[in-house]
C-alpha cells in the first residue's frame, strides 16, 4: 500500500515538473517570436537616434518587412526615436517580434553618437533587465554604426558574432583595452580617467566588406568625444595600464634583422614622485616572452651576449610603445585614458585630493619613464647554433 | 531520534543559509554605498553586532532555564504578549523577504514577469515545509549549507579574472560614525538572530560556541563574497538594483557561460530556508498566545495573510519602497533583539523582586 502511495507521488511530480520547463528566458514565448539580438548599432539622427540591429533569422527564411542583406542567419532592421530605448521599442512594429537583448553581442557607436553623452546613451542598457553588462562596445570611426552593422562580409555569418571576437581578441593580444558597458561606466564615472573604447572601420575589398580594428576612441571626463589614437599609439595602452595579456613583439637587432616575440604574461609596477608639484611616474615593467622567429640567427651563434641583446631589442620595443601613447594621451586632446589618476589615489591619497578636480593639465604635465625588464622563456625549436 | 530537539551545528546551518540569503539578494540603497573598499570591512561590525545582540536573548535564556518551566511561559500573560509582538515582526520578516525575492525574480529571473504566482506557491511551499518542524529543517539545512557553499566557491574562483584592483577604492580613513552607520545597516540586515529567544530550548549542543562559529564564519563568507563584487564591478555596483547577482553574471568557466543560472538556483534554496524557519518562528511564538488553536490551521492562516499582502505590495514599487525602509528595516532587527528579550529580563526582575517583597511580608511565596 505504502509502495503504491510513492508510486502516486511519483507519478504526480514528474506530471508537475514539465510545467516548471519555462521555454527560453520568457515563459510560453516561442523562439521563433523573439528577436533575438546580435548587435546594435547607434547612430545620432536630429536630436533622436536611429538603431540598427542585426538579430538571429530564427525562422531561416526572410520576413517581408525584413532587410535580408545577410541572406540567411541574421537579418537587420533598423529604427527611430528620441532616445535609444524608445528606438528599440519600436523595432516591435517592424519586425513584429518582442527585442530580446539578453544575446546580444556589441554595441557599436557611430561618429555623431559618440559626441553626445556616453553614460546617457549607455543608460537604457545598464537599466534594461535582459541586457548583459559584459556586451562589448566599440566605435564606428569616421562611419555611421548603422554601415558597420550593415557591413557586407562574407554571406551567412553573424557579423556581430565577428566583431565580438575580434575585439575579444584583439583585448587578449593586449592591442585594445576591452571595453564592457561596465568598463566603459567605471571609467566615465571615475573622476580623473577618460574613456578609452577601440574604434572599427569597415575596408572595401571588392564586393566584400571587412572589419578593421582602428585604434580606439577617447571620450574625455565631459564623457564626449575627444579624439581618435591610431593602432600603433594604442599598443602601449596595455603596457601603461597593466594590463598585458598575451601579443607579439617584432623588435629591430644591432644587426639590422628583426626579431619576433610572443608574449606570455606581464605586469607592470608604478612608482609615483611628487616633484614640487609636477609628478614622475616611474614604470616597471616585467615580460616574459618567447621567442618566435629572429633574422640572421646565425650571428648570434658565435656572439656570448645574445640573450642581452634579444632581451634589450624587445624591452626598447615595449618601452617606445608605451612612452609613444604617453606622449599622445599628453597631447592637446588627449587625457588620462590609462588610471594614472586612480593609482596616485591609491598611493597618495592626499595629493590626489588637491589635485583631481585640475587632473587634465595635472596629467598633461607630469612624467613617465619607463623600465622594461624581459625574460625570454623559450627559444624556439630551432637553436642558435643551428646554421640556415 | 529525537525530533523535538536539534543539534547545533545542524541550527547553524540553517541560521548560515539565512545570513547568507540578504548578501546573495543584497539590495543597492541610496545611502549606503557598496562600491567601496569599506564595504568589505563591514562585516566586522556585523559580527561584533551578532556578538552583542546575543547577550539580551542568551540571558533571557538562562533567567527562563532557572525561574520558570516552560509551562509558566506560556501560561504568563507577560509572555503571551511578548510571543504574539515575535510572532507579528516574523510575519512581517516573512512578507520582506518574500517582497525581495519577487523583486528579485522579476528582475533577475524572469525580466518583466509578474511572478505572484509563483511567489504564492512559495509561501505554501514554505509553509507546508515548516510543520515538518526545526528538525527537519535544520537537517536540511546542514546539507543545504554544503551546496551553497560548494557552488558559491565555484563561481568566485571563476570570477578571479574579472577582479581588478583598481575597482577597489583607497583605505582612506572614513568618518567612523558613517562607517559605523554603513556598517550598522549592513549588520540589521540578518533579523534571523532574534529568532534565538524562541528557538533556543529547542537546541542541544554547545550553543554558544556554535553561535560564536556561525557570526564570525558569516562576517568571513560576506566579506568574501563583497571582495568578489566589489573587485569586479567597482563603482558599477553601485547603479545595479541587485549587485551580488550582477557579478555572479560575469562569471564564467570554460563552456560553463551562465553560471547566474547556477547561482540563483542555488539561492532559492536559501529563501526557502529561510522563509520555512521564519514560518516555523512565527508560528511557534502564535501557538504561545492562542493555545487552542491548531499550529496548522495558524500556519494556513498565516500564509493565507501573507499571499494576501503579497498580492497588495507585488507590483507596485511604493509599497515595497515601504517594506524595506530603512527605519522599518532596524525596527524589525531591534525589537525581537533587543527589546522584547531585555523587557523580559525586566519583567523577570521585578516579578522576582515583587515575590521576595511578598515573602518578607506574608512569610511565603504565591
Amino acid at each position: 500500500m505504502k509502495k503504491t502511495g510513492n508510486a502516486i507521488k511519483l507519478l504526480v511530480l514528474c506530471v508537475a515538473l514539465p510545467c516548471l520547463l519555462c521555454s527560453c528566458e520568457k515563459a510560453g514565448t516561442e523562439l521563433s517570436d523573439l528577436m533575438i539580438i546580435q548587435g546594435i548599432g547607434i547612430d545620432a539622427v536630429g536630436g533622436g537616434y536611429r538603431v540598427t540591429v542585426e538579430i538571429l533569422n530564427n525562422e531561416q527564411s526572410g520576413s517581408p518587412s525584413g532587410d535580408s542583406s545577410s541572406e540567411n542567419k541574421t537579418k537587420i532592421y533598423n529604427a527611430e526615436g528620441e532616445s535609444v530605448g524608445g528606438a528599440l521599442m519600436k523595432l516591435t512594429t517592424k519586425s513584429g517580434n518582442k527585442p530580446f537583448y539578453a544575446h546580444n553581442r556589441v554595441i557599436v557607436l557611430g561618429e555623431e553618437a559618440a559626441n553626445r553623452n556616453l553614460e546617457d546613451i549607455l543608460d537604457f542598457f545598464e537599466r534594461n533587465y535582459d541586457s548583459r553588462v559584459s556586451e562589448l562596445v566599440c566605435v564606428a570611426k569616421n562611419d555611421t554604426a548603422e554601415s558597420v552593422i550593415r557591413a557586407n562580409l562574407l554571406n551567412d555569418t553573424v557579423k556581430s558574432k565577428i566583431l565580438e571576437k575580434m575585439l575579444e581578441q584583439s583585448y587578449k593580444e593586449s592591442l585594445v583595452p576591452r571595453m564592457r558597458i561596465i568598463d566603459v561606466i567605471n571609467a566615465a564615472k571615475d573622476e580623473t580617467s577618460f574613456v578609452c573604447i577601440p574604434a572599427v572601420t569597415v575596408h572595401k575589398n571588392g564586393d566584400d566588406e571587412n572589419f578593421v580594428l582602428d585604434g580606439c576612441a577617447l571620450f574625455g571626463r565631459d564623457k564626449t568625444f575627444s579624439m581618435y589614437l591610431s593602432s600603433g599609439d594604442a599598443e602601449g595602452l596595455a603596457f601603461l595600464d597593466n594590463n598585458i595579456k598575451k601579443g607579439f613583439i617584432s623588435a629591430e637587432l644591432k644587426n639590422g634583422n628583426s626579431a619576433t616575440f610572443i608574449i606570455n604574461k606581464g605586469k607592470t609596477r608604478y612608482e609615483i614622485t611628487d616633484n614640487d608639484g609636477r609628478l614622475h611616474y616611474k614604470l616597471k615593467i616585467y615580460v616574459s616572452c618567447d621567442l618566435e622567429e629572429v633574422g640572421g640567427a646565425e650571428y648570434f651563434s658565435t656572439e656570448e651576449g645574445f640573450f642581452e641583446e634579444i632581451k634589450a631589442a624587445a624591452g626598447e620595443t615595449i618601452a617606445k610603445k608605451a612612452e609613444n601613447t604617453f606622449a599622445v594621451l599628453q597631447s592637446e586632446h588627449g587625457g588620462d585614458a590609462v588610471r594614472f589618476g586612480k593609482r596616485l589615489s591609491f598611493e597618495n591619497y592626499g595629493l590626489y585630493t588637491d589635485l583631481k578636480d585640475e587632473w587634465e593639465r595635472v596629467f598633461s604635465q607630469c612624467t613617465a619613464s619607463v623600465e622594461v625588464n624581459v625574460t625570454l622563456r623559450r627559444i624556439g625549436e630551432e637553436t642558435f647554433h643551428s646554421r640556415k | 531520534m529525537n525530533s523535538y530537539r536539534v543539534s547545533a551545528p545542524q541550527f547553524f546551518s540553517l541560521l548560515y543559509l539565512s545570513a547568507l540569503s540578504g548578501v546573495f539578494m543584497y539590495l543597492s540603497s541610496p545611502q549606503v554605498s557598496i562600491a567601496k573598499t569599506q564595504s568589505l570591512f563591514r562585516p566586522i561590525v556585523f559580527v561584533i553586532v551578532a556578538l552583542v545582540s546575543a547577550v539580551p536573548v542568551f540571558c533571557l535564556n538562562s533567567q527562563l532555564k532557572k525561574r520558570l518551566g516552560t509551562e509558566n511561559v506560556a501560561e504568563n500573560k507577560f509572555f503571551k504578549v511578548m510571543a504574539f509582538v515575535y510572532a507579528c515582526v516574523y510575519s512581517f520578516g516573512i512578507v520582506r523577504v518574500c517582497a525581495r525575492f519577487d523583486l528579485f525574480a522579476s528582475s533577475e529571473l524572469f525580466p518583466g514577469t509578474q511572478m505572484i504566482v509563483f511567489i504564492i506557491a512559495l509561501i505554501i511551499v514554505c509553509a507546508v515545509l515548516s510543520s515538518l518542524g526545526l528538525g527537519a529543517l535544520s537537517r536540511a539545512g546542514s546539507i543545504f549549507a554544503f551546496v551553497v557553499v560548494a557552488a558559491t566557491t565555484f563561481v568566485m574562483i571563476s570570477l578571479g579574472d574579472n577582479v581588478d584592483l583598481l575597482n577597489f577604492t583607497p583605505l582612506v580613513f572614513e568618518e567612523s560614525s558613517v562607517f559605523l552607520k554603513d556598517g550598522l545597516l549592513f549588520a540589521f540586515q540578518s533579523a534571523e538572530i532574534g529568532t534565538l529567544a524562541v528557538v533556543l530550548p529547542q537546541i542541544e549542543g554547545k550553543v554558544l560556541k556554535n553561535y560564536i562559529v556561525w557570526a564570525v564564519l558569516s562576517g568571513v563568507s560576506f566579506s568574501a563574497i563583497l571582495f568578489f563584487v566589489v573587485g569586479t564591478l567597482g563603482g558599477f555596483a553601485d547603479t545595479q538594483l541587485f549587485p551580488t547577482y550582477t557579478a555572479v553574471t560575469l562569471a564564467q568557466m570554460g563552456l560553463l557561460q551562465r553560471m547566474d543560472a547556477l547561482e540563483s538556483a542555488i539561492w532559492i534554496l536559501c529563501v526557502v530556508e529561510k522563509l520555512s524557519f521564519y514560518f516555523f518562528v512565527a508560528v511557534e511564538c502564535f501557538k504561545v498566545t492562542f493555545r487552542k488553536v491548531h499550529k496548522r490551521v495558524i500556519c494556513g492562516v498565516l500564509a493565507v495573510a501573507v499571499c494576501t499582502v503579497m498580492l497588495f505590495v507585488s507590483g507596485d514599487s511604493e509599497r515595497f519602497s515601504f517594506i524595506s525602509y530603512t527605519p522599518v528595516m532596524i525596527a524589525v532587527y531591534v525589537i525581537p533583539v533587543f527589546v522584547l528579550p531585555i523587557a523580559a529580563l525586566v519583567f523577570l526582575k521585578i516579578t522576582q523582586h515583587k515575590k521576595a517583597v511578598d515573602y518578607e511580608k506574608n512569610g511565603k511565596c504565591d
